[in-house]
């Protein structure tokens, strides 16, 4: 029987049960949202801000000191690895904000930890940087100010005209008799002058100003390098300063970073643009990178391409010759023009006329996204040079849509004046075709072309 | 009072005695020098066969006895400068005998010490280096520039007055002397015959050299110093250095000419020329230079030991009271303290007395020279014990081999050229006798 | 008189002759330099002496000896001589303006085979960055290597890698006391200062600066004079006193500026931060060799640096541990930085001092050479 009693015990139970639940219904229903947001691009050298903001996940409110912890990804010598880059607070408006100085060009990754307590709550955001540069200059040695080697040579030289003079003065001793003969300019001058002049054609030939900052002769600098082994100490002993395989990978990253593999292919077994510059021997090689040839091979300079960038190339393709089947080869010479190459595309494939048909693909239609379809195809093909190398770089979606030289590559939504499917196509026959060493196949081109058409989502 | 003509043909016998005859005595000497020379070339020899390794410099001290050489030569080298050049830009007349003597050790001394960078060098072989590799930017660049310059300048301003001497031999020695002397008087004294354009000539070609040679041998020791100053080394970082060093220079200089001059004027009879006002006169400037060292030495030390930054407690322990102790005491009292006293002192103020304090300084100078490259290098730059430094016998033997060919020089030029300065002397005498009819003012004591 | 002038006619074309063909084989700039100086004072001379001859000569009364007249002969030039010989001297003018372009031929680098022209478009090629090498020591993982009781192995495999001579140590491991009880362990290589008092005081540029921030030493230039020695206020710099004691493996090879083996005599020697083997992508001896993994290389350009085993932000890493630099105070700004520890990281008591005494392991070294001392 349910008395008096019984029922305000289960009233007040169920009071409390109920208090309790809603009391620790917020505790246990709480999550947080980290939005993480980063500028949309930036300078090399410039200090960018990414703001955090944290709130709770049903109320909204913001949470005040929660742990933002920045990492980023580095490597080094072979050493890969992520790197802590700081962590703040989030304060009374559960806004945290992270100074980030960018060093490098390239699309920066930064992934966001936010840390309460025992969650963790990850975010990320990428910050591209689109100019490239140096940073740090290392100017060595000091300028004294007023301190010229000139002014000291100068010095010098009236010094030792002076002195001249008064030898000058003595020699006319010997010829100044009782005939009242006087000082004789003439002589006077002309030695004068012929000791400066000596003193000049001195000075021509070694400035004084040799300031010990200068490349001296046989040494090159250090150039822009990596490294995919990694290398080990293996103890006491005679250690050779470079292994084979380390310099053969260095070869290798010369050879993809300057745009060589873009024609030679990345493994420098030639292309339809170019072929396989692997038996070419050392003097031929160094020739025809200095001078370029007509049909497509650029001219490099000394100062984008040292003559030890070339030998380290040199070692690469030395080491590819015995990996390539010879018969697999396009002869030494280079292959034809890039015009020839073109034509031959687009009048041998017969899609070509599909192509322009069947690009009517409507709007909002559920057609290709670049994470789904695009992005594997631009990292299978594009990625090797296209991110690297400055102009337009594949390696992300904003990246494709503001990036490159004839910015922008994609119009969303018209594939005809969309640079990237004219080079793709091989329609355009102002510079090579897309990729260098072969147009993609069929069916790349065609998800490529509708995710254009699809307005480029 | 003799006559001026009287006056004149025996100072000219005097100064012709030394080429017309020579002794067995000199003989010996020279071939004592000759022998020590040889034996220094020798040990030089061995150097370069085995590296600088068979010196006694290390890693931690990497410069010893011969840059202390060097510098304490290039520092004698400016005893010419300041009595032949300041001297007769103020007209002090008593200089006239002396001049020679100074200008010529000059000329010798630069060479000694230019000899001893080189014999310090790990790779002599590469000498040419510095002239086509050369930096403007490195003391070591500035002084060769100022020695080579210094050298031209002395050689100019010890031939300059030596013409009208020269004359004077090709004149009177025309038949007894060999040929080679002969062309070589010929040669040199230019066609001198004494005529008012040719004096007026020499006269302004002495002038604008007198004036030249001083700044350049100022810059000289200057340069030298900053080889030491231009380093970050504790006991080098000075401002001060360039002055220090040149003060040193001028004293060591006078001490020098005032020894070379007792021994020439004892071995060559001079004096009725080189007298006793002389070596006061000389001494007079010594003890002022004296006070000048004293009170750069006091500027130097007294600013350092007041703050003691770090490092200053060991460079004051290592001077004053440890291992270099017995070096800078003998210095500072023997070398800077003691020399003056024999000025002020009237009693000492005879030939002998100046002589000896003459030396003093002198082997003050050089132990000075010595400690300051040694102390400087000494001082640990990190946590490491001191290194030593002691000379071999290779590094004694070459010194040694210095001090002959410095001595040697001086020995064979006095028989071939005029010991002392005819023409300056015989015109100033000249001209004192015109304007007052009495005695010269450098007559007097022989004593 | 005939015979004379033809005597000397024919001398004189026999000097000349002599020069140019010395010019010609030797290609010397200094010989060519000479000749025309000696060319030019012969000249003079010779005209001065013609002008002399030409004059009577005249009997004047000596003043050195009265009594005694004598016959000298009085030498004049007269305008017009003058004048002639001005402007004869004028043509040694003239060879000295091909000079410089004479001795550029001859004094520079062997010129670089002819290459012909351009026939490609400039290729576009991303400005390559310079790096920026720099090295961090984190002094709380150092313990002198006591811990695996070997002699400091930085040092050990810097001397096996470049095949160093006794007693040189590039990276020294030197042992300072601590304000309370105990020590800690520095080790230091070559700090490659940006304002390196070495560069500056070298009288022939042996020792330079490279763009990457290195300090370089050049021992075909070096000429042995030591003065870097002394203004180096790291005692970084080593001489090469005598026949270096260096393995005998090392005469084999070709010398190299960056790998200074073999160590040649009377030259002078240091670290280098091995530039061959960071421009490949590897680490210097010393990282590698680090038990603890107590050095850091790295890139300040890329702001990244590396153990070997992890990669840090340099920037970050700095800030965060308090590093200094050895002597700011003298402005030589050093590329070598320090954490401050003593090896407690690695479980070292301060009050734990001593490490054991480097090793040269030669089992053969250079005929002739012996070993000198520190």
């Amino acid at each position: 029987m349910i008395d008096r009693r019984l029922r305000r015990t289960i009233l007040g139970s169920l009071l409390v049960m109920l208090f309790s639940v809603l009391a620790a219904g917020t505790a246990v229903a709480d999550h947080l949202i980290v939005d993480v947001a980063g500028p949309e691009s930036a300078a090399l050298g410039a200090q960018v801000e990414i703001r955090t903001l944290v709130r709770l996940a049903e109320s909204g409110e913001p949470v005040e000191g929660v742990d933002i912890v920045f990492y980023s990804d580095a490597s080094f010598a072979g050493v890969a690895g992520e790197v802590e880059l700081g962590r703040v607070s989030t304060d009374a408006a559960g806004v945290a904000v992270f100074s980030l100085r960018l060093a490098v060009s390239g699309t920066h990754a930064v992934r966001v930890e936010a840390i309460a307590g025992p969650e963790i709550q990850p975010e990320s955001v990428s910050i591209p940087v689109t100019v490239g540069g140096q940073l740090v200059r290392s100017e060595a040695g000091v300028e004294i100010p007023g301190f010229g080697g000139w002014i000291v040579t100068a010095v010098i030289v009236l010094v030792w005209s002076i002195m001249l003079v008064a030898v000058v003065r003595l020699v006319m001793l010997a010829r100044a008799g009782p005939s009242g003969r006087r000082f004789g300019v003439a002589e006077g001058i002309l030695v004068v002058s012929t000791m400066v002049a000596v003193g000049l054609t001195a000075l021509l030939i070694r400035s004084p100003d040799t300031h010990a900052n200068l490349d001296p002769e046989g040494y090159q600098r250090t150039a822009v390098a990596f490294t995919e082994a990694d290398y080990l100490y293996p103890g006491p002993g005679l250690v050779p300063s470079v292994t084979p395989e380390q310099s053969v990978a260095y070869g290798r990253a010369i050879f993809m970073s300057r745009g060589c593999a873009g024609c030679h292919g990345t493994n420098a077994e030639g292309a339809a643009t170019a072929g396989s510059p692997a038996h070419a021997s050392r003097e031929w090689m160094g020739q025809v990178v200095r001078t370029g040839l007509p049909g497509g091979m650029p001219a490099y300079s000394e100062i984008d391409l040292s003559e030890q960038d070339v030998d380290a190339m040199f070692v690469f393709l030395f080491a590819a010759r015995s990996s390539l089947d010879v018969n697999d080869l396009e002869p030494d010479e280079l292959a034809s023009t890039t015009t020839t190459a073109s034509t031959t595309t687009t009048s041998s494939d017969p899609s070509a006329t599909s192509l322009a048909t069947s690009t009517s693909v409507t709007p909002g239609s559920a057609g290709p996204t670049y994470e789904e379809a695009v992005a594997p195809i631009f990292a299978a093909n594009c990625a090797d040079c296209h991110g690297t190398l400055g102009g337009w770089d594949a390696s992300s979606l904003e990246a494709v849509l503001t990036t490159g030289d004839h910015a922008p590559v994609v119009v969303p939504g018209d594939p005809e004046t969309s640079l990237l499917a004219q080079k793709i196509r091989g329609t355009q026959t102002e510079g090579l075709p897309m990729p260098p060493s072969g147009l993609m196949s069929e069916e790349e081109i065609n998800v490529i072309v509708d995710w254009i058409a699809g307005g480029a989502p | 009072m003799e006559s001026l003509t009287d006056w004149q043909a025996g100072l000219e016998d005097t100064t012709l005695g030394p080429t017309r005859r020579t002794s067995a005595r000199y003989y010996t000497l020279v071939g004592f020098l000759i022998a020590v020379l040889a034996w220094g070339i020798y040990a030089y020899y061995l150097q370069v066969r085995d590296g600088l390794v068979v010196t006694g410099m290390s890693d931690r001290i990497s410069w010893g006895l011969y840059i202390t050489m060097f510098v304490f030569f290039i520092g004698i080298s400016h005893a010419g400068t300041l009595i032949s050049a300041i001297l007769r830009v103020s007209n002090a007349t008593w200089r006239t005998p002396i001049t020679r003597m100074a200008e010529f050790i000059t000329v010798v001394a630069l060479s000694t010490g230019a000899l001893f960078v080189i014999v310090d060098l790990g790779r002599p072989d590469r000498l040419i280096h510095v002239l086509i590799y050369g930096r403007w930017q490195s003391p070591i660049v500035w002084d060769v520039t100022a020695v080579a310059t210094y050298l031209a300048a002395s050689l100019i301003y010890l031939y300059l007055p030596m013409i009208p001497d020269l004359a004077l031999f090709r004149d009177r020695m025309s038949s007894s002397t060999s040929a080679l002397k002969r062309g070589l008087y010929r040669a040199l004294s230019l066609d001198w015959a004494d005529t008012q354009q040719q004096k007026a000539a020499l006269h302004r070609a002495i002038g604008v050299m007198m004036i030249l040679i001083i700044p350049i041998a100022v810059s000289v020791h200057t340069v030298v110093s900053w080889i030491f100053a231009m380093t970050l080394r504790e006991a080098w970082n000075s401002t001060i250095f360039g002055f220090f060093f040149v003060a040193g220079a001028i004293y060591s200089g006078i001490a020098t000419l005032i020894i070379v001059m007792a021994i020439l004027r004892k071995a060559y009879h001079l004096e009725e020329y080189i007298t006793r006002k002389h070596f006061q006169y000389l001494g007079y400037l010594l003890a002022a230079m004296a006070a000048v060292m004293i009170y750069a030495n006091i500027s130097e030390y007294v600013t350092t030991g007041f703050k003691l930054e770090e490092g200053g407690e060991f460079l004051f322990r290592q001077l004053f009271v440890a291992e270099f102790a017995p070096y800078f005491w003998f210095y500072l009292i023997a070398g800077l303290l003691l020399p003056p006293m024999f000025m002020l002192i009237k009693p000492l103020r005879t030939v002998g007395a100046i002589v000896v304090a003459a030396i003093f300084v002198d082997l003050g100078m050089w132990v000075e020279r010595y400690f300051i490259v040694v102390t400087g290098l000494r001082a640990p730059l990190l946590s490491y014990e001191p290194a030593s430094y002691a000379p071999t016998w290779i590094e004694w033997s070459i010194t040694a081999g210095g001090f002959a060919l410095f001595a040697l020089l001086i020995t064979v030029f006095v028989k071939f050229f005029p010991i002392m300065a005819v023409w300056e002397m015989t015109e100033e005498r000249k001209s004192a006798g015109a304007s007052t009819s009495e005695a010269p003012v450098v007559a007097g004591d022989r004593s | 008189m005939m015979g004379r002038s033809m005597w000397s006619g024919s001398l004189l074309a026999l000097a000349l002759t002599t020069a140019a063909a010395l010019v010609w084989i030797t290609g010397s700039a200094i010989v060519l330099m000479v000749s025309v100086v000696t060319a030019m004072l012969l000249w003079f001379v010779r005209v001065m002496k013609r002008a002399a001859s030409t004059q009577p000569s005249q009997i004047v009364h000596s003043t050195h000896t009265p009594g005694q007249d004598r016959e000298i002969t009085i030498s004049a030039v007269d305008r017009r001589t003058a004048i002639r010989l001005f402007g004869l001297s004028a043509l040694f003018f003239g060879p000295l303006r091909g000079v410089p372009d004479l001795l550029e031929r001859v004094v520079d680098a062997p010129p670089t085979p002819q290459v012909p022209v351009a026939q490609g478009r400039a290729a576009q090629v991303p400005p390559a960055r310079i790096r920026q090498w720099a090295m961090i020591i984190d002094l709380r993982s150092c313990d002198g290597c006591q811990s695996v009781e070997s002699p400091p192995r930085c040092t050990q495999a810097c001397i096996e890698g470049h095949l160093a001579p006794e007693p040189m140590e590039w990276i020294e491991v030197f042992e300072d006391e601590l304000e309370g009880e105990g020590s800690r362990f520095l080790p230091a290589p070559c700090q490659h200062c940006q304002n390196p008092p070495c560069v500056n005081v070298c009288p022939v540029a042996a020792t330079f600066s490279t763009p990457e921030g290195l300090v370089l030493i050049d021992q075909d230039r070096c000429i042995g004079c030591r003065i870097c020695m002394a203004a180096c206020p790291y005692d970084r710099r080593f001489f090469n006193w005598g026949t270096p004691p260096v393995p005998t493996d090392a005469l084999l090879a070709e010398y190299d500026l960056e790998a200074q083996v073999p160590a040649r005599t009377g030259t002078v020697m240091k670290c280098d931060f091995c530039p061959d083997m960071v421009r490949a992508g590897a680490l210097p001896y010393c990282i590698q060799a680090c038990p603890n993994r107590a050095i850091y290389y790295g890139d300040l350009e890329e702001d990244v640096a590396s153990n070997g085993r992890e990669v840090v932000s340099i920037t970050r890493f700095l800030a965060a541990s308090d590093a200094f630099r050895l002597k700011e105070e003298l402005g030589t700004q050093p590329r070598v930085f320090y954490v401050p520890g003593h090896g407690e990281a690695v479980g070292r008591e301060p009050t734990h001092t001593g490490r054991m005494k480097t090793v040269w392991p030669w089992p053969r070294v250079a005929p002739g050479s012996r070993v000198w001392n520190r």
